[in-house]
């Protein structure tokens, strides 16, 4: 019984004193990783819809594609576009933000979180891999030979379901904004 | 002090991790696309190992020796998630570049197994430069890796930082060393060639007391 005794409670007693540890620490740290992930969030929204002054208040998306919110952005007092945040997995979980001005083409992708892995996935976050989807008005496609052309991306090498996840969101989007935010995009104000 | 030296060499050369203990193969296979990200991957190993291998050689004489195992991975997982926290609220520049690399370290072999063959037999100074040898021992190996791929596989070396050298346009860019099989091949020929050199070394040392 010794031998079970002992190493369980030294054991329990390391475990123990090293989830406290980490409480403490996510105590100190919480407040200030949502603070600086917000100023990022806002910096970005700005960064996907090139012009903006200000925003509307983020309308929350609850249906079962990877949409979060949406809010749009104005120019003074003029919209001049939709920003979605949205939420998908590709090895992990990532967010990203699309922009789609009144054209209804995207304006900006950017990358806010993501766990992908280094040299593969994580090329996505590259400018040369988000820049494809610029100027793109739906259903996008993922090429993973040839010349994108209008409406397609190239595939990253190694990394085919992190660029698809990506895409699939970016034609979720468009979808969506195109059909139940543009019409109605009158009704929005800055906050 | 004389060990100190003799713990670096060992951990550089004679006992190093990839090329010599072949460990921590997954993170070093995964993470050597470009110098970038092995040296990243590298530096924030070594740093790891140093905090794992102090605080488990200074909480050795507590840990039970047949629970040591699940204490070794309480203490690496708790210090790493900590260390993390931390990182990303106090200095967001470096975890904006390390960040992704620091998760990834909870699960790799070589900080469980220095803790387990040498920081729970050993006191904390030895322990810290065990730590020290090792770690310089996997970045060294994690740049030399992932140079070659770099070259090989973009064509550039140093990508995604401001000393980025391209290679002219002609120099043919061979995607399969991006690819983990690239990895795979590229740390097979450097392990032979190493031990070629180590073992030409080694004979001609045996050849000059006989003479």
């Amino acid at each position: 019984m010794q031998d079970i005794i002992r190493p369980g409670l030294t054991l329990f007693a390391i475990t123990a004193i090293f989830t406290l540890i980490l409480a403490v620490t996510n105590f100190l740290t919480i407040d200030v990783i949502a603070d600086a992930r917000e100023q990022t969030r806002l910096a970005s929204m700005s960064y996907v819809l090139p012009g903006t002054t200000g925003f509307s208040v983020d309308v929350g998306i609850d249906d079962d594609t990877s949409m979060l919110s949406y809010a749009v952005g104005f120019d003074g007092d003029m919209p001049i576009g939709v920003v979605v945040q949205m939420s998908a997995t590709g090895w992990a979980h990532m967010t990203f933000l699309v922009g789609i001005g009144l054209d209804g083409a995207i304006t900006g992708l950017d990358i806010i979180s993501h766990a992908e892995t280094p040299g593969l996935g994580a090329r996505i976050t590259e400018e040369v891999y988000r820049h494809q989807f610029i100027g793109a008005t739906g259903d996008v496609q993922v090429l993973t030979r040839g010349n994108a052309g209008e409406n397609e991306v190239m595939a990253i090498t190694g990394a085919t379901i992190t660029v698809q996840v990506v895409t699939d969101g970016v034609n979720d989007a468009l979808e969506f904004v195109n059909g139940a935010v543009l019409p109605n995009i009158q009704r929005y104000s800055p906050q | 002090m004389s060990y100190i030296t003799r713990y670096l060499k060992r951990g550089i050369i004679s006992e190093n991790p990839i090329f010599v203990q072949a460990i921590a193969l997954c993170p070093a296979l995964a993470v050597s696309g470009t110098v970038f990200n092995g040296l990243g991957m590298g530096l924030a190993t070594a740093f790891v190992l140093l905090l794992t291998n102090v605080l488990i050689s200074a909480l050795r004489g507590f840990i039970p020796q047949k629970a040591r195992i699940p204490c070794f991975v309480v203490i690496i997982a708790g210090a790493v998630t900590a260390v993390n926290m931390l990182i990303e609220a106090f200095i967001p520049v470096l975890h904006a570049n390390l960040g992704i690399f620091l998760p990834l370290i909870a699960v790799n072999c070589i900080v469980l197994a220095r803790g387990e063959s040498f920081a729970f037999k050993n006191g904390l100074v030895r322990s810290a430069f065990d730590a020290l040898g090792m770690g310089l021992g996997f970045t060294i190996a994690m740049v030399m890796l992932s140079a070659i791929r770099e070259i090989l596989g973009f064509g550039t070396l140093f990508r995604d930082t401001a000393l980025v050298i391209t290679l002219p346009e002609a120099f043919p860019q061979t995607i399969l060393f991006i690819l983990p099989p690239g990895a795979f091949i590229t740390l097979g020929v450097l392990m032979a060639a190493l031990r070629y050199v180590a073992a030409k070394r080694k004979l001609k040392n045996e050849e000059v007391p006989q003479s």
